[in-house]
Order: structure tokens, then sequence, then C-alpha cells
């Protein structure tokens, strides 16, 4: 069996996350910050670890000032949530996700700001957007559809200039291309513990710079300042309402610590190679199209049709005929496939993490050939 | 005997601060919950440490969200406060 469906978690993950995520809940799984006893104490201990890690691997100073959530789309939501008002106006791409789309849409206007056939997107346009009342500016940093990379450095700038803050959605990044929250002027920035950062399901963060005021979408207890009605307004503790899954916490840890160890460099280059060598074998074959970025700024996604088959169809083939896992679809982002001209079949992903090989990809390319030639 | 009690706030403040202070030699470390007296219901957490460690607390290399500093000492089974913050 292939695995090849990384953009929507990583399958695969390190052994020491394995190991951790057992040992952790037998362990130690316990509600941290409930009370002063031991167990309370030692899942902190834990939860303060894995803010450190990530703290590092991000750039971020403050590492209270990191957040945990299930999953990106609920940091997504906790930002947007917590920053947008209606009246306010938000400019973002039209390569985002629906966890990012659908939560502003639901609040205020915004602006998309096109992307190329190739899904790149010029910074100067993002700034031609900016209006007088917008509030905030979101951008995937790279598309979960075909894996181009946004110029987040450069959008950064221009947030820095017009002193607004720029939310990026890492779900697609984190753990596989650096992240720099400074350098990157991130002033919030959600992402998945489950895909690159290859930490267990149920796992997510938002990191929430010093500047930026946030209201808590979700309130609750936190353990902390119990006869307060109000959420306590420090970090992480307003955004920690209820009981936070201490044991995948801590082997997101072990998983950052993993990516430390190997350096994210390195698997960098690893997926962006895979997806280089892939596009241009797929493009090469009679009734493929090929989606995105051959080369240069794009992660390891690639998107794929032969002919006019539905992609779900072909998705459904791979999957049935010869073991190898894709997506296909819209990928919960039509306005992505809307910019890339893909939006009457939508597209097939792949998508190479880690642990994927050039063996996977071989493999596919062979399959892929055999469904062209039989649908001629 | 006179210890230092840093109340801060959140469990995971408490942990980082205390995780410094052991790195920082201090061998007299530990994560409370916040005496009632000291405010909060008893809801908040703070770190005991030495004495001797009230300067590398006061300068915070963490940014860590300090709510008080406190000299506490123990007469007998009660603990006594003193706000040095």
């Amino acid at each position: 069996m292939i695995y090849l469906d990384n953009p929507a978690t990583s399958m695969k993950k390190p052994a020491v996350v394995y190991s951790a995520m057992y040992a952790n809940t037998i362990n130690c799984s316990v509600n941290a910050g409930r009370g002063g006893h031991w167990a309370s104490i030692k899942g902190a201990e834990g939860i303060s670890a894995a803010q450190d890690e990530l703290a590092g691997l991000f750039n971020i100073r403050t590492p209270e000032r990191l957040a945990f959530t299930q999953n990106a789309t609920y940091a997504l939501n906790m930002a947007i949530g917590g920053i947008l008002r209606r009246g306010d106006h938000v400019v973002m791409t039209s390569m985002e996700h629906n966890s990012v789309l659908r939560p502003v849409h639901r609040i205020c206007s915004y602006t998309l700001v096109e992307a190329n056939l190739r899904g790149e997107i010029n910074p100067a346009d993002i700034e031609r957007a900016i209006r007088k009342n917008t509030r905030l500016v979101i951008t995937t940093h790279a598309s979960n559809v075909c894996g181009t990379i946004m110029p987040v450095y450069e959008i950064g700038r221009i947030c820095k200039k017009y002193n607004i803050p720029y939310l990026v959605d890492a779900a697609q990044t984190a753990g596989i291309i650096p992240i720099d929250v400074e350098k990157m002027n991130i002033s919030c920035l959600a992402f998945s513990g489950h895909k690159g950062l290859m930490g267990p399901l149920g796992t997510g963060g938002l990191y929430v710079r010093e500047d930026v005021r946030l209201t808590p979408v979700i309130v609750g207890g936190t353990g902390t300042e119990s006869m307060n009605k109000n959420q306590p307004e420090d970090m992480p503790d307003m955004l920690h309402s209820g009981t936070l899954n201490t044991p995948a916490i801590m082997a997101l840890s072990e998983a950052v610590r993993y990516i430390k160890r190997v350096g994210i460099e390195k698997i960098e280059e690893k997926e962006r190679r895979l997806a280089e060598s892939l596009y241009e074998r797929l493009a090469n074959i009679d009734g493929v199209s090929v989606y995105g970025l051959h080369k240069g700024n794009r992660n390891g996604t690639v998107a794929f049709n032969i002919r006019d088959l539905p992609s779900q169809e072909v998705s459904e083939m791979l999957s049935r005929d010869y073991k190898i896992a894709t997506r296909g679809g819209y990928h919960c982002s039509y306005i992505s496939h809307q910019t890339l001209g893909t939006e009457e079949t939508g597209a097939v992903r792949v998508g190479f993490g880690w642990f994927s090989t050039e063996s996977d990809a071989n493999t596919l390319v062979l399959c892929v050939n055999k469904i062209a030639k039989n649908t001629k | 005997m006179s210890n230092i009690l840093v109340v801060v706030g959140a469990i995971t403040s408490a942990s980082r601060l205390a995780k410094r202070l052991t790195k920082n030699g201090d061998r007299n470390v530990y994560v409370i919950s916040t005496p009632a007296m000291l405010g909060g219901g008893g809801c908040s957490y703070s770190v005991r440490a030495s004495l001797a460690s009230e300067q590398f607390i006061r300068n915070n290399p963490d940014g860590i969200n300090i709510k008080g500093i406190y000299i506490e000492e123990q007469k007998g089974k009660e603990r006594y406060y003193r706000d040095i913050s």
C-alpha cells in the first residue's frame, strides 16, 4: 500500500511519536493545570516542553504565546473569529482553504487576491487590495492543492508597513518548510500538528503575537481564576479552555524534536525533489495535465488530471486497483480550483511526506500511465 | 525557613519558570497552587524557590507574566507572605 495523501495527514509517524503516545497515554493521561497535585504539574511540564519545542522551530520569542488546538481549522477559527468583527475587511488569496474562507465569509467582507494559473501571488496585488477598514491579511503558506508557496516574507513586510496583523495558515508547511515568525512578520500562525509536523491526529496550535488583540471564541474552564466570570486574558490560558490532549501534545513535542534532529531543510529538499520529479514525469504522459509550479517555490504536493476523467474516479481507481492513496475532488478549496482552471473536474492530489520514497513515485507514474492508456 | 514565591497564573508559565530555575542551579524549586491568601481563590499557580534565585526571577529571561513576588516564611505550620514585587 502506498500512502500519498500527506496534505490530509501524515499517516506514517516517526517511531518516537508512537512510543511517546503509548507511554504518555499510560503515564500521563492527566489534566494539566487542574489543581496543584503531582499529576497536574507533570502534565503541565509536558505541555510547556511542547511549547518550547515549537517556539524553537518557529522562532517564537515567548513560548507562552502559543496555544494548542485540535487542528489548524480550530486555530484559524480562533484567530479569525477572535480578531474580526462585522464591518471589517480582510485581504486574502484565491488559494485559501475553506478553513480560512468560511470563517471570514461568515463575518465580514473580503478581497480574494487572484493567483495566476500556477497558484502564484504577486505581493503588490495584496498591497493594492488593502483598504482603510482592512483589519487582517490572511494567506496560506502553501497551497493544499498544488503546493505553490506564497511570498510570505514580502506580504509580511507589506503588513508591517500598514500595521495590519498577518495571519498565516501553515497547515501545509509546519515541519516541512522553515518558518520564522519574526523575519516573516507573522502576527498569528495557525498550524496542524498531524501533517508535516508528524505528530498525532488531534493536534495543532495557534501562535498569537503580543500586539494582537484577540477575543477568545471558546471560553470556559481554564484551571485558573475560577472566581472570574470572564475568561483569563493571559496566554495560553485565554485559548486553553477545557481539557488538553496531554499525551498527544507530548507526542507532538517528540515529533518536533525528531524534525530538528533530521533538519527541516533536508525534509524540504526531499519533498520538493520528489514533487518536481513527479511533475515532470506526469507531464510527459499523454493525456495527463499537471497544475501549479514545476520547480521552485513549491512543497511536496502535486495536482494532476487524466484527460476529462473526474478526478474522484481516478483517485478511486488508484486506491482500488493499485492501493495508492491520493485525494480527488476539490480538497476543501473550490476557489483554488477556480484559480487553477480545474473547477469542472477537480484534480487528483498527490502529497509526498518525509517517509515517501522514489519507489512510491515510480509506482504512481506507472499506474497513471496505465490508466491514461486505458482511457484513450 | 524562608523561600521566594512567584505567582504566575498559567500552569505552563509556572512549569517553565521552575524548569529555568532548576537549570540555573536552584534545587529547591516546586510548582504549587497559589495559596488562597494571595488571591485568586487558589486558582492560579506559583513557583516556590530559594531566596538566592530572586535576581534571576526578576531578570525574567523568558518574559513570563509574573503577577507577584513574595518572601515566604514558615513558622511552625503557618506560612506568611511579604510582598516584594
